[in-house]
């Protein structure tokens, strides 16, 4: 499955040295230093977005480190984990409701909706 | 004190002249009210209290006393001329407005969510963003900046120069 790309383009602005990696059929993008949510240390981490139903969620983002944060999500539930020769971490959090009918999402958006899972509520 | 004598019929004439001179005297002119209004330039917020049969004239000298003159006021970016009467152009009590320099008003290229939108350059409320990209209020617009998404507080301005991200996305459903 290729990436839309309009979509791709829309993350390249800010992401120049975006790129899709494939491994065991899924395809995953791959975001290098991306600046997390204040609070977090480090303050920025690879990630790898996967867009596509995986483990039980509609979607996933795994981390290259265990982030230290402050934010609602803190259920470590993959470490270490292997993708592409890679070790991941990736917090449980669910971008939409896993029983709802999945909106058509863009892929900065969902990319968004997971770093929910470490920022600080404000009050 | 002297007491003069009339007929009631006089003191009626007199009572009749003295209510249509009281009603000449207000014809064409409405109470004035004195409202604040939030008037946002280059940044930042000045709270004004002025009374809202001044002009835009009267509010930009108010809120910019040095450089009034070279600034132009828009009310949900609409431009609005500076003889024109605050209650004319629809400012009412706790109404927020924008000053910005005429060349500021230049119309750029910016995204949200993907499609191309023109705004002009310089401050730009967020919910002038919301609008434009018809953002539902539920939803959290983020700027993609540096490397990083910035989420935008509904009452914040962002300074446009052209090819901004903007990306929208409902709240999370969170941990499970």
């Amino acid at each position: 499955m290729a990436f839309p790309r309009n979509e791709i383009d829309e993350l390249k602005q800010s992401f120049k040295q975006l790129s899709a990696v494939t491994e065991g059929g899924t395809e995953f993008i791959l975001i290098p230093s991306l600046m997390l949510p204040e609070g977090c240390e480090p303050q920025q981490a690879d990630v790898l977005l996967c867009p596509t139903p995986r483990d039980g969620y509609v979607s996933r983002l795994f981390l290259s480190a265990k982030v230290v944060h402050k934010g609602p999500g803190q259920n470590w539930n993959a470490s270490g984990v292997r993708i592409c020769n890679r070790a991941w971490w990736a917090v449980s959090w669910n971008a939409i409701q896993p029983n709802a009918q999945p909106p058509a999402q863009r892929l900065a958006a969902i990319l968004a909706q997971h770093l929910e899972a470490f920022r600080c509520k404000r009050n | 004190m002297t007491w003069y004598e009339i007929d009631i019929s006089e003191f009626l004439s007199i009572m009749r002249i003295g209510r249509t001179t009281v009603r000449k005297l207000n014809e064409g002119k409405t109470m004035a009210n004195k409202i604040e209004v939030f008037v946002h330039t280059n940044g930042e917020a000045k709270t004004i209290t002025i009374e809202d049969q001044e002009t835009i004239e009267q509010l930009l000298k108010q809120a910019a006393p040095d450089r009034h003159a070279e600034l132009e006021l828009f009310v949900e970016e609409e431009h609005h001329e500076r003889n024109r009467r605050l209650c004319d152009v629809g400012i009412r009590n706790r109404h927020h407005v924008h000053c910005r320099p005429p060349e500021h008003g230049k119309k750029v290229e910016i995204s949200i969510n993907g499609k191309p939108y023109r705004t002009h350059t310089g401050d730009n409320s967020v919910e002038h963003l919301r609008k434009l990209g018809g953002i539902p209020a539920t939803d959290i617009l983020s700027q993609l900046k540096d490397r990083k998404f910035v989420d935008l507080d509904n009452d914040a301005h962002v300074k446009v120069h052209g090819h901004e991200v903007f990306v929208s996305h409902p709240p999370s459903a969170g941990s499970s």
